[in-house]
């Protein structure tokens, strides 16, 4: 019995002796790679090393955006002590109510967040009370030296550093750096061992990426487009500004004034008196949330003569001095159509159609084109597609799909199509470029984490209408701001060649509404050898475009001509075959050719053409108010 | 003694003269065991190299698988010269011997003397090598390698440790020029920073007008040159500064009121009256 005893025992010894040995060989050898890892999580540390984020300068090199290392204070819970003692301390320097402190220090992880990139002095009281549990890290936060301005352009970045809109989305991958990583060996209070340097992977600053854009013009255009919303009691506005000759987009100004409670902090503050008949303070403008003069189109209205003039003339159907019959009204397809303004039937040439923005005489044009050619030119001026200019969520414009009998009427004088902002501008500055069309362009380069520059190459041009056409189109342009709808963009001694829109705001429930327009005027100075060509959209006002927009682009224009050190060109005749407009016929008849409205007219040139100017705060009067179907737009 | 000398000296070729009484031959015999006794360790010395050269020569020498099995014992006392001498001995003496170079009164000798005793004693001879050490000198040479092993590892140690001190030292170091270089750039950030906000229009403007009085001009005049003041004799009434003089600045005009001639003047003068 002994030996079978001691036999068993030494079975039952031996077994757990194996079971043992079992699992010390599982621990050590197959089970040992995750082993080593849990033991080497306790002191070994991974430190991710955030690659700067690089900044948006202007054309001059100034920041638009930057990064800047800011403090992050955070909390281990598990190594808070007296969560209530912490959190009252912590509050008062944070910011932050104590409640919340406490229920995030009581939180079961270990880490949470208690306030995110603190300015420097905050970070220091922090340290100065020496929590237990409470840390702090570096992280970058997004600063926009300039405030609000050129925001819709520039967009946003969320707390992660990661672009959200504006150039800030369409060069995230650009801006945002590479991030570097290390791994350390640290004691338990996480300091880093002597030598404990197990591996290292530096970052990589992002690029920086320069605009085109010049920022006091930029503010300049948004201080002007601020001024005109308020005098024109307009809801929004779009002022962009181009450089002729290499298509760069110089400024682009995005205001809104703001609706219910939903104002923000307006990066130009505009001290203007408060238009008659107003009361309380003075609502100011503020930038966009969006670049709206990329990404939303409107009905051009009577900006859109230049494409169907300069396709006719191209096309050899007309010639500048062409007289036309102008009668008050016209009919096509069984729809009267009227000018803006009543009138007796005229004898205009093609100048005194386009100096008076006759809707009447451009349709007449167009009929002689056709549609086929107008649509061909409509593309060819850059309407219906993208620019390239890359801008996130871009509009390509709309364009009819369907073509009644009445769109020979209605496409030639901007109605039934819609673009945007820049792509009419652009088509403008097709003509300042002597027929040419430069793609416009808003990065200029980008420069390397090693300060090396990267030009972005330009894209190619391509020529629209010959350099007689467009020489015979700026002449005729000129005439417009000389004695036709533009007078209000006349800054003499320069020579500005422009044209002056007008379309109605179209309606949610279908139509348009009456009394609310678009107004807008596009062109370029010095009209002799254009360098600047210009934008302005004022949206949703009862003011003409000639009252509104030209005087707002007269005073960006002004600007710019000293920005740019632009002295005045010496006068030339008009084109060949070109005559001028004829300045008795000019005033009253297509469109009324305004004085700009009161406390828009800074630069107080006189009115050279001497058109009367509407009452202000007066509607004018709209082509829409007789027959059955007419042209709601006016020039 | 001479013969011993001889015959030690002439190791396996001596023989027994013939005509020698048995009496004298074990005499003899006992005066050969003693010689060869006292000359032990040469003989050992000896026989280790007949066995080696047996070796080399491809043989296997009898007297070496002797001496093999058999361990090494102490040399004979010196009063075992005159008494009887075992005949192994003396056939490990004379290593001819076993090659049946012995004479017969030698083998009777060596036959006639009991060995049993002397089989069972442990043997500790061994064939050593030349310039083997012995046990104490193994000992004293253990001895100072332990010491210097240890003194080695002591400096080793103290340098080990030295070397992590000098370690932390640097890593402290490192952290703080470390943490000096991020401040730096953060520094630099925020100086960065505040430029570019000083810089901005929204500051420069907010200053001119709030702080300094500074107010926009409500009104732009643009002054072309005259083509009189474009001809180089007007160029000359410029004073010797550089500066525009009163006669200089009569020659422009205001070139938005041009159509409007003189009667302006007094306007755009009022406006030049400040300037140098």
């Amino acid at each position: 019995m002994g030996r079978a005893r001691a036999f068993k025992m030494l079975l039952v010894v031996g077994a757990v002796f194996g079971v043992i040995c079992a699992k010390l060989v599982a621990i050590q050898g197959f089970d040992s790679a995750s082993y080593l890892a849990a033991g080497g999580s306790e002191w070994r540390q991974t430190i991710t090393l955030p690659g700067e984020r690089g900044a948006i300068l202007d054309r001059h090199g100034y920041e638009l955006a930057m990064s800047v290392p800011q403090t992050t204070i955070y909390a281990d819970p598990h190594q808070v002590g007296n969560a209530p003692a912490e959190a009252a301390s912590l509050a008062p320097v944070l910011g932050v109510a104590a409640t919340t402190l406490q229920r995030e220090m009581g939180e079961n992880a270990s880490f949470v967040y208690l306030a995110r990139t603190v300015d420097d002095a905050t970070a220091k009281k922090v340290t100065g009370l020496n929590l237990a549990g409470v840390y702090e890290l570096a992280e970058p936060k997004r600063f926009y030296p300039a405030g609000q301005l050129a925001s819709p352009l520039l967009g946003r970045v969320g707390t992660d550093g990661t672009g959200l809109s504006g150039l800030e989305y369409k060069f995230d991958s650009t801006l945002a750096g590479q991030a570097g990583r290390e791994v350390e060996e640290t004691d338990p209070r996480g300091r880093q061992l002597p030598g404990g340097i197990q591996s290292y992977q530096a970052p990589v600053a992002g690029q920086d990426v320069v605009l085109s854009i010049d920022e006091p013009l930029q503010y300049q255009a948004e201080q002007a487009l601020a001024q005109a919303l308020v005098a024109a009691k307009a809801h929004r506005g779009i002022a962009l500004l181009m450089d002729t000759r290499t298509g760069e987009v110089l400024a682009d100004a995005e205001l809104g004034i703001p609706q219910g409670t939903t104002a923000g902090t307006p990066a130009v503050p505009v001290a203007f008196p408060a238009p008659p008949g107003t009361t309380g303070p003075q609502v100011q403008p503020v930038e966009e949330p969006s670049a709206t003069s990329f990404t939303d189109v409107y009905e051009p209205g009577s900006v859109n003569k230049l494409i169907t003039i300069s396709a006719a003339l191209q096309e050899g159907v007309i010639k500048p001095s062409d007289v036309f019959t102008i009668p008050n009204s016209y009919t096509v397809a069984g729809t009267v159509f009227h000018d803006a303004e009543p009138h007796p039937t005229e004898h205009w040439t093609v100048t005194d159609i386009l100096a008076n923005s006759s809707n009447i005489g451009t349709t007449e044009i167009a009929q002689r084109l056709g549609k086929t050619d107008l649509m061909k030119f409509i593309h060819s001026y850059g309407l219906g597609s993208t620019t390239g200019i890359g801008f996130p969520g871009e509009s390509a414009g709309l364009l009819p799909t369907y073509w009644s009998g009445t769109s020979i009427a209605d496409v030639p004088i901007g109605q039934g199509i819609a673009v945007t902002a820049l792509q009419m501008l652009a088509a403008y500055n097709t003509i300042a470029n002597g027929g040419v069309y430069v793609p416009p362009r808003l990065v200029d380069a980008t420069i390397d984490a090693k300060g090396g520059e990267h030009l972005v190459a330009m894209a190619p041009t391509k020529r629209v209408v010959s350099s007689n056409v467009a020489a015979e189109m700026t002449t005729m342009l000129d005439e417009v701001v000389r004695v036709g709808t533009g007078t209000a963009a006349n800054l003499d001694p320069y020579t500005v060649a422009g044209k002056t829109g007008t379309a109605l705001v179209p309606s949610p429930s279908g139509g348009y509404e009456v009394g609310h327009y678009v107004a807008s005027f596009a062109g370029f100075v010095p009209a002799e050898q254009p360098r600047i060509t210009g934008m302005v959209v004022i949206d949703d006002t009862p003011d003409y475009g000639a009252a509104a927009s030209a005087p707002t682009f007269a005073t960006i224009a002004r600007d710019a001509l000293e920005e740019l050190s632009i002295p005045p060109m010496p006068k030339e005749p008009p084109a060949a075959g070109v005559p001028l407009a004829t300045t008795a016929t000019a005033t009253g008849a297509g469109e009324v050719a305004g004085a700009p409205i009161p406390g828009l007219d800074a630069t107080a040139r006189p009115a050279d053409g001497g058109a009367p100017a509407p009452a202000p705060g007066a509607a004018p009067a709209s082509g829409a108010t007789t027959g059955s179907r007419s042209s709601p737009q006016s020039g | 003694m001479r013969r011993m000398s001889e015959g030690h000296g002439a190791p396996g070729t001596r023989r027994v003269p013939e005509r020698a009484r048995p009496s004298e031959a074990r005499a003899a015999a006992a005066a050969r065991l003693a010689g060869a006794t006292a000359n032990a360790d040469s003989v050992r010395r000896r026989m280790a190299e007949a066995a080696r050269r047996a070796e080399e020569a491809g043989g296997r020498a009898p007297v070496t698988r002797l001496a093999a099995r058999r361990p090494s014992r102490p040399a004979a006392p010196a009063a075992r010269a005159s008494g009887p001498v075992p005949g192994r001995a003396r056939a490990m003496a004379n290593p001819s011997a076993s090659d049946g170079m012995i004479g017969a009164a030698g083998l009777a000798a060596v036959r006639a003397e009991p060995v049993r005793e002397e089989e069972s004693r442990p043997r500790h001879l061994k064939v050593v090598r030349p310039g083997t050490l012995s046990a104490a000198q193994r000992r004293r040479r253990a001895r100072a390698v332990l010491i210097a092993s240890i003194g080695a590892a002591s400096v080793i140690a103290f340098a080990l440790v030295y070397l992590h001190v000098v370690l932390a030292q640097r890593q402290f170091r490192i952290d703080h020029l470390n943490s000096q270089v991020s401040k730096a750039q953060t520094s630099y950030q925020n100086l960065r920073l505040q430029v570019a906000e000083l810089g901005s229009p929204q500051h420069i403007i907010s200053t001119a007008e709030g702080s300094l009085g500074m107010v926009q001009p409500s009104k732009v005049v643009y002054l072309t040159p005259s083509p009189a003041a474009s001809t180089p004799s007007s160029r000359t009434s410029t004073s010797p500064k550089g500066t525009s003089s009163a006669s200089s600045a009569s020659a422009v005009r205001p070139a938005s009121q041009a159509p409007a001639g003189d009667a302006n003047w007094p306007v755009v003068k009022s406006q030049l009256a400040g300037t140098p």
